[in-house]
């Protein structure tokens, strides 16, 4: 396949992760959209036609890349919706036991993700014992979003994705903090011994778990990223086979494809984000 | 039987100490002139917050004094400006200025179902082993069915929901577009309060009948400067003026 040179790091992510989707699989995507329902658009084109996707409020294909519904940016911006679904509806989720399934792949993010796969959307703990700041005995340093429904949906879902926007070793622990979504070593306690995240993907390279002891290991490079880098950047042991590839760029097909679904520069601006964070 | 009321007489049915709970999603149909109008009070409510998560309700009544506490899954909202997280809520739960609770989403609507249902829990299985199951102290039952154990949360049971509505009619049910939790809110607590932008002579398919719902306020733009579908937009430099401030 041709490969294009013309591409930036948020469209490889997006075809990383597209490559990754099939036909059977039901989509669902929550902040930083573009990576999720971008990776699910461009599997619709190119080789997954049947993929379904449902996000939130928006259900549903052939959508540009946009806001969720809900934001109403546009006035009419709830005209778009194919089908309107109430939120405890979607929080169904992909339930194997339940005959509605949300989702069977979702993406998820943190502030922390550790050696483990798991991830920390709850907090950052307090180090420091008595700074003002922290006079009532707050044990959180810095307070995090939330985790919303991703540990849940980690649970339901038959695939789900971690990406991070940043790979430094603040970001990349030996341990999260709090535990979100857990991780391979929680999970294999409770004796789900196949449960982990599909992939993680970086501005530096693809990860995965399928490794003996659960550890997070290199799938592949992006080019001109070095392994000095990466392994700098990881604030624990990367497990490194011996072989380590270039992740694979986008090809001309999917770059086409790319620029036809967003036309108001959402790559570009996560690419920014990407690269100046 | 639903009455059609003042905001002013509206208002008198949230008691201090009441749990409370706020229709809409993210940036979506909020209640605001309910809630502001709330927040002006001088009584101290010492309210305990529900959200779905819904952050400007909760910032109006925190900056007001008014939030003894919080349950909540996720504080932020995505703005035309990016992620946007209110900024004195989370001063306050780090500072230890208010009690808090987190959960995951899915959990908390379990919850929800158990208290509009009536039911003692309902199983939430998806959380074994996230920091939420041991901090919130959700606990696991034997299924007397297979054997398995599974993850079981307690009902939740909102003393009262305000909602904003598109539409209400003389009998007191409401049509909204966009219903996201409000049925089921409206089910799950004791007491309902709606505000709606028009009031119509008769819903032919109503998405709250009048039977759950036990006042209304006429509010035109009462969701301003949150959106409400089929009347107006969301107003991004507004809500973030509010969110941050």
């Amino acid at each position: 396949m041709k490969q294009s040179v013309n591409y930036n790091l948020a469209q490889l992510l997006t075809c990383v992760l597209a490559r990754d989707l099939e036909n059977t699989d039901i989509v669902a995507y929550g902040l930083h959209a573009e990576l999720g329902l971008g990776a699910a658009l461009l599997a619709q084109m190119l080789h997954a036609p049947y993929l379904r996707i449902r996000h939130g409020l928006r259900a549903g294909s052939g959508l540009p890349l946009s806001a969720p519904a809900w934001s109403e940016r546009m006035h009419q911006g709830w005209k778009q919706v194919d089908y309107w679904e109430e939120h405890p509806d979607m929080l169904l989720w992909g339930n194997p036991a339940s005959p509605e399934t949300f989702s069977t792949v979702f993406f998820i993010g943190g502030m922390q993700i550790d050696q483990w796969g798991a991830t920390n959307l709850i907090g950052i703990r307090n180090r420091v014992r008595s700074t003002k700041q922290n006079a009532a005995g707050s044990p959180y340093a810095v307070r995090g979003p939330g985790s919303v429904g991703t540990p849940s949906a980690a649970f339901f879902c038959k695939k789900y994705y971690i990406f991070s926007l940043m790979h430094t070793p603040k970001v990349f622990v030996p341990e999260v903090d709090y535990v979100s979504v857990p991780g391979t070593n929680r999970l294999q306690e409770l004796g789900y011994l196949d449960k982990r995240p599909r992939l993680c993907v970086t501005p530096l390279g693809v990860f995965d778990w399928d490794t003996r002891d659960g550890r997070m290991q290199i799938r592949s490079l992006h080019p001109g990223v070095s392994l000095e880098t990466v392994v700098a950047q990881t604030g624990f042991n990367l497990q490194i086979p011996a072989r380590i590839p270039v992740t694979a760029l986008p090809t001309k097909k999917e770059i086409v494809q790319l620029s036809r679904l967003d036309q108001q520069g959402a790559f570009e601006r996560l690419h920014e984000k990407m690269t100046h964070s | 039987m639903t009455e059609f009321v003042s905001l002013k007489k509206a208002l008198t049915r949230i008691q201090p100490g009441d749990t409370i709970v706020f229709g809409g999603f993210q940036t979506n149909r909020a209640p605001v002139a309910f809630v502001q109008a709330l927040a002006r009070k001088r009584t101290p409510l010492r309210l305990s917050v529900l959200s779905f998560p819904n952050p400007l309700p909760l910032t109006l009544l925190h900056a007001a004094g008014q939030v003894a506490s919080l349950q909540s899954s996720f504080n932020g909202v995505v703005l035309e400006n990016g992620f946007t997280v209110p900024r004195r809520i989370r001063q306050a739960i780090e500072t230890g200025q208010i009690a808090w609770q987190e959960s995951d989403v899915y959990a908390m609507i379990q919850g929800l179902r158990a208290g509009a249902q009536g039911l003692p829990f309902m199983p939430a299985p998806g959380l074994a082993e996230s920091a939420y199951a041991e901090k919130s102290r959700y606990q696991s039952v034997k299924s007397p069915y297979d054997g398995g154990s599974i993850l079981v949360v307690p009902p939740l049971r909102p003393d009262v929901a305000v909602l904003h509505v598109q539409q209400a009619d003389r009998q007191g049910n409401v049509w909204i577009a966009d219903p996201l939790n409000d049925q089921l809110l409206a089910q799950a607590a004791r007491r309902v309060i709606v505000s709606c932008e028009e009031i119509v002579e008769r819903i032919s398919q109503p998405t709250i009948a009048a039977v759950y719902l036990d006042c209304i306020v006429h509010l035109p733009q009462g969701a301003v400067p949150t959106s409400c579908a089929g009347h107006y937009a969301q107003d991004d430099a507004r809500l973030h003026a509010l969110l941050t401030s």
